[in-house]
């Protein structure tokens, strides 16, 4: 690839359907560094087709604490389903408490990819804070991919009071479900598992 | 390997199907993607299929065959034995993954996916390597 091919040109081919190309290009941006982010939040901001949710990736390898203002915009205010799912996944992996609230709000998003994605973030950023949302997401669905996400973010955060919501899906008839609910209630410390 | 990957995607639970889809489609763009709501009649239905796949992602507790049993029959079968298959598995169990990975799965993805990981995982495994994304 041209070492001085231009920032918009590599950020057009992030679109490209070629893996290989997509990825030769998400890596030569991120050797661009700083250089690139500011494209790349405008590439976000576009919301058009694979480049904006790709973007979101690529500025947390950048800089990954300039990259929460954008991420949170994106989580909060994004029609792009895909992007809205990808910023709640980077959030879940940056560790910063700022970004809580908004991952709890977005336990409510319109769509369940971004739901899911919300819950596994809140469970990876270990405050509990989210513990009664995630509760009344695991007590309202019926949808077996929901539970067994939602029972390991609960699991994961360690707080006790997740134990009589988790307790009756140990008898799910998912094997997921039922594992999980198997873990969770062990590392929450119940004497029965 | 094709610029587009041909994908499969074996799974029973509804809303594990849509993410998926969702996520091949919008999310990569990509247009060839078969979903399988159950494991029946698995290889003639597979070998209708056109394009044939490039990669198979199978979630392991099907039925009536489970994805262990789909590895099989995979495996044994002339036009598939050098199929990539990833396992797809929202399983707590290290037991479970080390099963997963003796059997001959060529990588494993944890559910939900990792969408932002997503496009490198599929390019990993198509390069023949061996990835594990289980968490």
């Amino acid at each position: 690839m041209d070492k001085d091919e231009s920032i918009s040109v590599l950020i057009d081919k992030l679109d490209i359907i070629d893996l290989e190309v997509r990825l030769a290009a998400q890596r030569r941006l991120i050797e661009r560094g700083h250089e690139a982010f500011e494209p790349l939040v405008a590439a976000m901001r576009s919301e058009e087709g694979a480049k904006c949710w790709v973007a979101a990736k690529i500025i947390v390898e950048i800089d990954p604490s300039r990259a929460v203002p954008p991420l949170l915009e994106a989580l909060t205010n994004s029609p792009h389903l895909i992007l809205r799912q990808t910023a709640a996944q980077l959030l879940g992996k940056l560790g910063s408490p700022q970004v809580v609230p908004a991952l709890i709000n977005a336990l409510d998003d319109c769509t369940v990819m971004v739901q899911l994605a919300a819950a596994e973030a809140l469970g990876n950023l270990g405050d509990v804070r989210a513990v009664p949302s995630l509760i009344m997401v695991l007590q309202k669905s019926d949808s077996s991919t929901i539970q067994h996400t939602v029972i390991r973010a609960l699991g994961n955060l360690g707080d006790p009071r997740a134990i009589e919501a988790i307790l009756p899906f140990v008898n799910s008839e998912n094997y997921h479900v039922h594992s999980r609910a198997v873990d969770s209630l062990h590392k929450l410390n119940h004497p029965d598992y | 390997m094709s610029n587009e990957p041909v994908l499969l995607y074996v799974e029973d639970e509804p809303l594990s199907r849509q993410v998926m889809q969702l996520l091949v489609e919008r999310g990569l763009g990509f247009k060839h993607l078969t979903i399988f709501e159950d494991s029946e009649n698995f290889l003639p239905r597979l070998e209708a299929l056109l394009p044939q796949p490039d990669l198979i992602f199978l979630d392991i507790h099907l039925q009536p065959c489970n994805g262990f049993d789909i590895l099989k029959m995979l495996r044994n079968h002339e036009a598939y034995c050098n199929t990539r298959v990833v396992a797809v598995t929202a399983s707590v169990m290290n037991e479970e993954v080390d099963l997963l990975k003796q059997a001959g799965f060529n990588g494993g993805i944890s559910k939900p996916i990792d969408q932002a990981f997503f496009a490198e995982f599929i390019y990993l495994i198509m390069q023949g390597q061996e990835i594990w994304h289980v968490t």
